[in-house]
């Protein structure tokens, strides 16, 4: 039995010698008006990624200016820009294994920003804590409310959040301390989602007592 | 551990305790082996429906079918429409007539069809074979959520849920899996109603998100597969709902034929909205993360990174749930066929009512943890061992089942011929046929075998069998 099953299985077994990514820690830097710089150093360890490719979306409206990669050692990494539909492809000419990218940000609108992240187009081990996103509010700012991904403030007054894999994009709004209201703290699409859920399981649970007293009667 | 650890651990705690006490209540009102096996056929049309989608929605669904969304977008909900077919199949000529029948399990069906104690010591080996396979993508799909979510070692996860699916299985069998597995769809539903929005909203809405997919691969919104291939797969997940006996054992748990079909009605509507909502978790994570590092994590990443603490919390839970509604399932479906119909039936007939449900509860033990090793080596996705399970399943049982309800040709050696047949074609194909024809599905050569096995040996073997 063991035979078999291990036969089958590895039937389908497909080996990939891709790099990965091992780690992506990300800089976000508010800047004054709606104009964010971010800054992104990105290792594939000891495997040599031979044609990197990232890309950054341009759906929410924002314009995304600057971009530039750097190797470790500070040298310029040749690249090019490809617009593809939504996604602004930043392909590399040169193989790449412990490098920076940076660009800026300017949103159109007020109200919580939208900051796409070059997202690599290979992926990360898995490992949790291999990708950070870390934001530097200006002075006498916090995160407030509605944020994506997750972000914990840390002993230095810094907003990180760490994941696993690299998210497409960040979504946060920051507030001088006092100036956010109950609103902009509390009605968000998440309370609002924890309030849907409490909802159901309530309404399911009494439905459910209903039609067993019912049943019994 | 993450920031969603501390909500996790407490939703998981209260809803570990309603198991435990619901379990513990289906334990008090289990006195026979056929109590425990069909639950005293007292179940009703909601909880029926509740517990066919709970038994059907799988890790394969949680974490496979999300998985395959991720990867290959849209096109991959074209397998719904076979799941359908085979439901469908089986209301208007399975199950109904399957529940009148009064069988305790399904080669006890198929020894009584066709008068043949070898064709319930074939059909019980296969069960045990095929649904071993279910078992081990349920457990690696544990091992990938709490890898994913806690960073703990897989062994660990599936020893968890093991235990846990192992505990409630053993004491309460159909009678207690049956409530239980209400209450994890209305777990389910709630979680998965919940993050759809969300993911629409943090995907910039639907216009951006189908722009963005088109971007990253235009066949993401279009034809990843192309149609011989949805066909096969179609096919492979149809004929298996169609004769699954995992989901047939609990038609018997019913209360009678009307009940059956109304139960059947109540699923759909269940499978239709968390099929929708399991496609669009899918393609919206693809938007959000475009390159995750298993696809298996697809919905793991989700619930950590997109959605609040407490619905996250609740949508793993629901993940877990799912896992633990099918190992208990298929432990029952496994274990009934050692207890009941090799050791009872075949071997010790006179065995009494009390061995057989000690056996049982054994067999239910040791079958739940060997599957761990297997689950512990990722041959492959999980999405993919469901799809090779579904491929045996069709191949053994769809046609001596639907044929043998519906017909009175068919012979006890045109029954075993096709059951084998058909194994021996699909796993043959399986291992081989990529090489020959890959263009071909193993369901479409399974169950062609067992077909053309099963007419020619019945025509040849001129024996008629009485419905």
């Amino acid at each position: 039995m063991k035979g078999i099953y291990t036969g089958l299985l590895l039937a389908h077994v497909v080996v990939s010698a891709a790099p990965s990514i091992v780690s992506y820690r990300a800089e976000i830097h508010d800047r004054t008006g709606n104009k964010v710089a971010v800054d992104i150093a990105i290792s594939t360890g000891a495997n040599v990624w031979q044609k990197p490719v990232h890309t950054i979306e341009r759906g929410g409206g924002e314009r995304v200016s600057g971009i530039g990669l750097v190797s470790s050692d500070g040298r310029a990494v040749s690249s090019r820009v490809e617009r593809v539909g939504l996604l602004d492809r930043i392909v590399c000419n040169e193989p790449v294994w412990d490098y920076r990218i940076h660009y800026v940000v300017e949103a159109n609108d007020p109200g919580p920003a939208r900051i796409p992240l070059a997202v690599p187009e290979i992926p990360t081990g898995g490992a949790a804590g291999s990708v950070t996103v870390t934001f530097y509010p200006a002075s006498q700012e916090v995160i407030l409310g509605d944020t994506f991904p997750a972000f914990q403030r840390d002993g230095a007054g810094l907003f990180v959040a760490e994941l696993s894999n690299v998210p497409n994009h960040v979504q946060l709004a920051s507030w001088r301390t006092g100036e956010a209201g109950f609103r902009e703290r509390w009605v968000t699409p998440a309370t609002l989602s924890d309030l849907v859920v409490i909802a159901l399981l309530v309404i399911g649970s009494i439905t459910r007592a209903i039609m067993r007293r019912k049943q019994e009667a | 551990m993450t920031h969603i650890s501390f909500t996790f651990a407490i939703v998981l705690a209260v809803y570990v305790s309603v198991l435990a006490f619901i379990g513990f209540l289906g334990y008090r009102q289990t006195g026979t082996a056929e109590d425990f096996l069909v639950a005293g056929r007292s179940i009703g049309p909601w909880i029926g429906g509740a517990v066919l989608a709970a038994t059907q929605i799988s890790a394969g669904t949680f974490v496979g079918t999300v998985g395959r969304h991720y990867l290959a977008g849209v096109s991959w909900v074209w397998l719904w429409p076979g799941v359908w077919l085979g439901w469908l199949i089986s209301a208007l000529f399975v199950a109904p007539k399957l529940r009148d029948f009064g069988a305790v399990t399904i080669p006890d069906f198929l020894a009584a069809r066709y008068r043949s104690s070898l064709a319930r010591g074939i059909s019980a080996l296969l069960i045990i074979f095929g649904y071993m396979l279910l078992l081990i993508a349920q457990y690696q799909a544990c091992g990938e959520i709490f890898q994913a979510i806690f960073g703990l070692s897989p062994a660990w996860a599936m020893l968890m849920l093991a235990s846990s699916t192992l505990l409630y299985t053993i004491l309460g069998g159909v009678r207690s899996s049956s409530y239980i597995d209400f209450i994890q769809v209305l777990v389910m539903l709630g979680g998965l109603v919940v993050a759809v929005p969300l993911l629409i909203y943090r995907a910039g809405g639907l216009t951006t998100a189908g722009q963005v997919l088109t971007s990253l691969d235009p066949r993401l919104t279009g034809w990843f597969y192309n149609w011989k291939q949805l066909l096969g797969l179609a096919l492979s997940f149809g004929l298996t709902m169609a004769a699954a006996p995992y989901e047939m054992v609990r038609f018997y748990s019913m209360r009678n034929k009307a009940t059956v079909r109304n139960a059947i009605g109540v699923c759909f509507l269940f499978q239709a909205l968390i099929a929708s909502c399991v496609m669009m978790i899918g393609v919206l994570m693809r938007v959000l993360f475009p390159h995750l590092s298993s696809i298996d994590q697809t919905s793991s990443v989700m619930a950590l990174n997109v959605l609040s603490p407490l619905t996250g919390s609740l949508f793993i839970v629901a993940m877990i749930s799912a896992i633990m509604s099918s190992s208990n399932a298929i432990l029952l479906v496994v274990s009934a066929g050692i207890s009941h119909d090799l050791y009872g039936k075949l071997f010790r007939p006179q065995a009494s009512d009390r061995a057989r449900l000690a056996l049982n509860r054994v067999s239910i033990f040791v079958l739940g943890l060997v599957p761990i090793w297997f689950a512990l080596q990722r041959y492959t996705d999980v999405q993919e061992l469901v799809v090779i399970q579904t491929r045996f399943i069709a191949s053994f049982f769809f046609v001596p089942m639907v044929f043998g309800l519906n017909s009175r040709f068919g012979t006890p050696a045109g029954a075993m011929a096709s059951m084998l047949g058909g194994c021996i074609g699909c796993l043959g194909w399986v291992i081989w046929g990529k090489n020959i024809a890959p263009a071909i599905d193993a369901v479409e050569i399974g169950i062609a075998a067992s077909a053309g096995l099963y007419f020619l040996v019945s025509a040849f073997t001129q024996e008629r069998a009485v419905t």
